[in-house]
Formats: C-alpha cells, sequence, structure tokens
C-alpha cells in the first residue's frame, strides 16, 4: 500500500524534477522570484 | 520456536476442562493404564507409537497389543492445553486433528513454550506452536538447508539465525508417533524469515528441520473454536511474526535508491547542459545623499534603465547579480525585468547593507556587500531593466556605482536538495516505524543485529 | 495381465508386472511364489491389527508426469515404528515404490547398477554416498527391519518376518534414496513429494475423514 503510493509519489517528483530544470522553476528558494506583473509598463517605458 | 524470556510463563495449569468435545469416533481403541489402571484412549493406532494416560500422566508404548508403560515422570502435575486434544481444525486449508500436546522449555532460561501435535491420515503430521501467546503451523521438512555462519539457505532463502539453546520436555499429553523419551534434551536452533522459520532438532543420531508459518491467534480461535480465555494476547514481536513495516521498507529501500539515482542522473545532466550566459554585465552608478541635505532626487528615487540586451534560451532562469561598493551603507535596489516586446514584466528588490567596525578589541561586521536574485522561467526575447535605487549613505554627497550582472540558464542546487529531501519523507518514516518492531523483534535474540551494550 | 490360479483356493490372483515372483491372494491371504506360469503356496498372511493409510491396491496417482497404479504393499515394523512400501507399476512394465513413513511420501526406483554401494559395515547415520542420478546423499538413519504384512503383487518373496536392514538416505531437493541390505542388496533411488501433488485417486475410505 504505502510502497504503491511511494512508487507514484516518487516517479512524480522525478519528473517533477525534470520539468523544473527543463522550464528554469525554483522550488522553494529563498532568493527566487516568479511573480510576473500583468503586461504592462513598469516604472517607466522606455 | 523458543525464546530467552526473562520471566518464564507455564502455560496456565489452572484453567478448567472444558465440557466434552465431539470426536468423531474412528477405530479407538481403549485399554487401562498399566500403572493407574484408568481408560487410556488410544486414536490412531498403528500411527502412534506412544500415548500418555489422562489419569495419571504415564507414557505408554502403543506399537504393540501389550502396552508397557515407558515412563511416569509427570504425575506430579497437570498443565491443560489451550486447544483441546482431539478437536478438529481447518488450518491451510486441510482439517486437522489435534492428537498431542507437549510443554517443552529452554534449558537455560526455562522459558515454556507448548506444541500440540496435528494429524490427517491423509497428509501426516504437522505442529502447532504457541510460544508467549504467538502460533506457529510447522511442518517437518525432509530438505537439508545449508548452514553457513549465521544463516540457513533453503531454495534461495536465506533465513537469519535467531535462537541456539537446549530444551527439553516438560509435559505431555496424548498420542505421537515416536515414542515418547521423557527428559531428553535436543539442541535446538531456529532461523528467521519472517513469516517464516527454519527449526533444527539434534538429538544425537538424528537431525530433523521443520519449516514454520506465523499464525495469528484469531486464525487459531476461528479454526479449532476455541473460546477467547484459551488463546493469549500474543506478547512482543515474535520471531517470525511478519511486520509490515519491515515488509513495506523492504519493499521501498531499492526505490528509494532507484529515485535518488534518477534524481542525481537528471541532475547532473541539467548542471553539464546549463550554459550560465551573461546576458548583462555593467557599472551602474548613483548618487548618495549628503547627511541632512535634501534628497537630490527631489524625494524620489533614483531611476536608471539599461539598454536591450538579449536572452536566447527559452524559458530559463535569470540570475540578477548587485555586486556594490558599501562601505558602512545601505543600498535598496528595485529591478524590473522588461520584455521590450510583450512588455511581460519581472519585478524583484533588494536591500543590500554592509556595515563594520572596531570595538572592545575586535573586528566586527554585518550584512554584504553584494546580493543576488534569481529570476523563474524568463522567456527567450529583448529585454531591459528598470532599476530604481534608495541608499542611506551618511557621509557627503558622492558618485557610487553598483555592477549589475545577468546570467541566463544558471545550474542550481536548490531544486535537487528539495526533491531529495520530498523523496526520503517516506522512506525515512517507514524505516523508523520498521527499526521499532525489528528491535522488538530481536530483543530476545542473542543474535540481534540491534546489539546495544547495556 | 497374466492371471493365475491361486493354489489354495483357486480365485484368480493378476500378475500386472511381468517382475512379480510373489502375490497374496486377495480372497485367502495365501501367499505364493511364482515359478513362471505355476503358484506355489508358502503361507498365509494373518490380517493386520490396526491399518490406518489413505492407500490401498489399485490407488493411481501421478508422479514425473506419469500415471502409476498401486499393485502390492510391504509392511515393515522396526523398533520405533512401522512404514508401508506400495509397490506400483506404471506405462508398459515400469515398477516403483512409493514409501509412506511417518506422513511422509517418497517415489523410488530400484537401481540395476549397484557398483557404488559401499558394504554395510561401513555405513553409519551421516555418511556420504552416491547414488546416481541423485548423486551424493547423506544417511539420515538405519533400521533393522521386518516384514510384517504383505499384499497384492511384489517383486520379491516378501513372507512376513522376512528380515533386512534398511538404510535411508537424504539429499538437497528433497532426494532420497534407500539402501536394503538383506540376502541382496537392493537401492532405489526418487524423490519426496507432497500428497496434493501424487493426486491420487480411488484412496482408500477412511472412517471419520
Amino acid at each position: 500500500m504505502t510502497d504503491k503510493a511511494y512508487m507514484i509519489v516518487g516517479a512524480a517528483i522525478c519528473m517533477f524534477f525534470f520539468y523544473s530544470t527543463q522550464s528554469g522553476i525554483t522550488i522553494l528558494a529563498w532568493n527566487a522570484v516568479s511573480h510576473t506583473r500583468p503586461v504592462g509598463p513598469g516604472i517607466h517605458h522606455k | 520456536m523458543a525464546g530467552s524470556h526473562d520471566t518464564p510463563e507455564i502455560p496456565n495449569p489452572f484453567r478448567k476442562p472444558k465440557p466434552e468435545v465431539k470426536v468423531p469416533k474412528g477405530n479407538v481403541t481403549t485399554f487401562s493404564c498399566g500403572k493407574c489402571g484408568g481408560p487410556v484412549d488410544v486414536r490412531y493406532p498403528g500411527h502412534s507409537l506412544s500415548t500418555v494416560c489422562p489419569s495419571c500422566n504415564s507414557v505408554i508404548d502403543t506399537s504393540n497389543e501389550s502396552f508397557a508403560v515407558i515412563a511416569t515422570y509427570y504425575k506430579q502435575l497437570t498443565v491443560h492445553p489451550r486447544i483441546e486434544l482431539g478437536t478438529r481444525g481447518e488450518l491451510m486449508g486441510k482439517t486437522w486433528e489435534v492428537i498431542g500436546f507437549v510443554v517443552r522449555q529452554d534449558l537455560a532460561s526455562s522459558f515454556k513454550w507448548e506444541e500440540y501435535l496435528l494429524f490427517n491420515p491423509f497428509h501426516g503430521y504437522r505442529w502447532l506452536t504457541c510460544n508467549n501467546g504467538h502460533w506457529n503451523f510447522v511442518t517437518m521438512i525432509k530438505d537439508r538447508p545449508d548452514r553457513v555462519a549465521s544463516y540457513a539457505n533453503l531454495e534461495g532463502d536465506k533465513y537469519k539465525i535467531f535462537y541456539q539453546g537446549k530444551a527439553s520436555v516438560f509435559f505431555v499429553l496424548g498420542e505421537f508417533y515416536w515414542k515418547v523419551a521423557v527428559g531428553e534434551e535436543v539442541q535446538m536452533a531456529d532461523y528467521i524469515l519472517p513469516p517464516y522459520a527454519l527449526s533444527v532438532e539434534e538429538d544425537g543420531t538424528q537431525r530433523v528441520w521443520s519449516k514454520s508459518e506465523y499464525i495469528t491467534p484469531n486464525v487459531i480461535k476461528d479454526a479449532f473454536k476455541v473460546d477467547d480465555d484459551s488463546i493469549a494476547t500474543p506478547i512482543g514481536v515474535a520471531p517470525n511474526q511478519p511486520s509490515a513495516a519491515t515488509k513495506t521498507w523492504n519493499k521501498v529501500a531499492p526505490m528509494w535508491a532507484l529515485f535518488l539515482v534518477i534524481l542525481t542522473v537528471l541532475q547532473i545532466t541539467h548542471l553539464f547542459l546549463t550554459t550560465h550566459s551573461v546576458v548583462y554585465d555593467q557599472p551602474i552608478a548613483y548618487t548618495t545623499r549628503q547627511e541632512g541635505a535634501i534628497d537630490p532626487t527631489g524625494g524620489k528615487a533614483e531611476q536608471f534603465t539599461t539598454p536591450e540586451f538579449v536572452i536566447t534560451k527559452n524559458n530559463s532562469n535569470v540570475e540578477v547579480k548587485i555586486n556594490t561598493d558599501l562601505d558602512n551603507s545601505w543600498l535598496y535596489v528595485y529591478g524590473e525585468l522588461v520584455n521590450s516586446e510583450t512588455d511581460e514584466t519581472f519585478s524583484f528588490d533588494r536591500s543590500i547593507e554592509y556595515y563594520h567596525g572596531y570595538e572592545g578589541g575586535e573586528s566586527w561586521s554585518e550584512g554584504g556587500t553584494s546580493s543576488t536574485v534569481l529570476i523563474d522561467s524568463v522567456p527567450a526575447g529583448t529585454y531591459f531593466i528598470n532599476l530604481e535605487t534608495d541608499n542611506g549613505a551618511t557621509g557627503p554627497a558622492n558618485r557610487h556605482q553598483y555592477q549589475l550582472t545577468l546570467t541566463s540558464d544558471i545550474g542550481t542546487f536548490g531544486n535537487y536538495l528539495w526533491c531529495f529531501f520530498f523523496l526520503s519523507i517516506i522512506p525515512i518514516f517507514v524505516w523508523f516505524k520498521s527499526r521499532a518492531i525489528e528491535v522488538a523483534r530481536w530483543s530476545d535474540s542473542d543474535y540481534s543485529p540491534y546489539v546495544s551494550s547495556s | 495381465m497374466l492371471e493365475l490360479s491361486c493354489p489354495a483356493c483357486g480365485a484368480q490372483v493378476a500378475f500386472k508386472s511381468r517382475s512379480s515372483v510373489f502375490a497374496v491372494c486377495s480372497f485367502c491371504k495365501t501367499s505364493a511364489v511364482r515359478h513362471d506360469m505355476d503358484l506355489e503356496a508358502i503361507g498365509k498372511i494373518a490380517d493386520l491389527q490396526y491399518d490406518l493409510t489413505p492407500f490401498q491396491v489399485g490407488t493411481t496417482g501421478m508422479y514425473d508426469g506419469k500415471k502409476f497404479e498401486i499393485i502390492g504393499r510391504l509392511k515393515v515394523a522396526y523398533d520405533n515404528g512401522f512404514w508401508n512400501e506400495w509397490h506400483t507399476i506404471s506405462g508398459g512394465d515400469d515398477t516403483g515404490w512409493l514409501a509412506e513413513a511417518q506422513g511422509f511420501l517418497a517415489m523410488c526406483f530400484e537401481l540395476n547398477d549397484i557398483s557404488s554401494i559401499p558394504a554395510l559395515e561401513g555405513v553409519i547415520p551421516g555418511k556420504l554416498i552416491n547414488i546416481p542420478p541423485n548423486g551424493y546423499m547423506q544417511v539420515e538413519d538405519m533400521r533393522q527391519v521386518h516384514c510384517i504384512y504383505s499384499e497384492g503383487e511384489l517383486p520379491m518373496a516378501a513372507a512376513q518376518g522376512r528380515r533386512s536392514m534398511s538404510v535411508d538416505l537424504v539429499g538437497e531437493k528433497m532426494k532420497m534414496g534407500t539402501i536394503e541390505y538383506g540376502e541382496n542388496v537392493r537401492v532405489y533411488a526418487g524423490h519426496y513429494q507432497h500428497f496434493e501433488k501424487f493426486e491420487f485417486q480411488n484412496l482408500r475410505r477412511i472412517d471419520g475423514w
């Protein structure tokens, strides 16, 4: 039971890790930002 | 099965005999005991070679019609079997009749356990053992397991040594297919591979191997219709009691190893493939405020926009590094990485402060002069950065600068470490659970792999 | 199949195996030795007092993918018990023995080549003896036995009281062997097998079971 659940969870974690390396995602990092402002001018536009 | 338990238990000698059990009468032979004259039944004459007189506990030879008394040792004691002799039950898909009962003891610890001889005229003999309330179904085997160091190997399985000692018969009742030799000592050893165990008994002329399988008390209760107070609650963990946690651990451990290998290979590949392209690397100037002076920018923070630069790798991360020349001061930077084609914006901010000094004969410092920000999943394209700074310089107004370095597609370790951690939560939890049971299991053994130096 | 008349009562005595030289008339229990086409009465077999076996002459079973039939029995006794040796026939005229002792069953076949068998004087429990095709096996026990009952047809004259020294051997993977030191040395090799695997049919009825 637990072993089957672990097999699924573990495979999911490995796949997620692969996805994260491919898409530049950083999980739970203190110095990372992934926030995207809505499209539009920021402080000022060039 | 035997364990060296500290508090030997005599198997409930005071239990009241139960009302008459229905026994199908086959070719039961009855004769008078040569010692006390009481009636003695032999249920399976021709198979049983000795029988114990229920009145005086003498052991009688039933291999021929003279019914000679072999021994009269157990007169003084009556231990009542938990399963009445003559009871039939379904176990392991077959019907068995309980025909004999033996209490044996470990000579070193005088720990006692019970053995019930089961008979089926088609399938032969089996044993049920009851040890600390734990039951085992025991089959004698003709195979000769290989004994190598502390293991016995049978059919490719490794059984680990659990017990070795001498045992003797303490009490007998019922009939047996051999002539019960009273008081004789046998050398015993148990090897375990839950839920199985291999046991070997040697008495100088014979070596008998048997294989046991753990059975829950409820199965015994149902099979032989035994009432609750005859079947004791098991104490502790039996040598070959299956542990769900250990079973799970044995399956989870190799998966864990496999996942970690996969994860590490992916991580190495990731580090190998990342390009670390510096896309922007320029010094950016700012003016410090003079102490007490009005903000040179009229209350507004100082602003700067970088020239455009190109990020070529799609959906890669971008590391922003701000390297300052701060000296007992602070710098606040707010930035926006803006895609000049789509206006998609990633904002970030950082406060950088660095203070140091010399007090009471000791140098001290606080903070640092640089800081980094990691921006996730930045699409390929042409970008510029809007910057806004504020600072806390206290000297005279002055021009300062900081180096802004943007590196696209850098290798990271954080994801790897987090995934490593997440992958390990379940295995570590299962391992602790399994270990607790294994420690309890081996606490009765002289061969415990969890040796405590107490 | 050969059918001869019992020299005592005239009933038909069947010989399913050509190698059988001894038979017990199922009607009058006269034991007889076969001389080609004649039977010579040599005695009577006394009934068994207790006999709780699931087998009988006529029981069939499977061993090594082949069907066999029980055609005779030898029951022997030793100091500490009894066992049955059931004479079997399978296929054309392949005879073998089904040994039944203390709930264990083994099927074995007589070997023609007994050159690797040591003399009885050198045999002790624990000794390794090479019995082809099983290879080396260990002597488990040695017992002085005597025949206490026989029925059906047998390949030797098994009168009650016939004595021999029986040496049992066991090897790995349920291998077994028996050496019988009597007037001749007879060697058997085979395997233990579980009751279910034999797929017995036409078993004896046992009261209460």
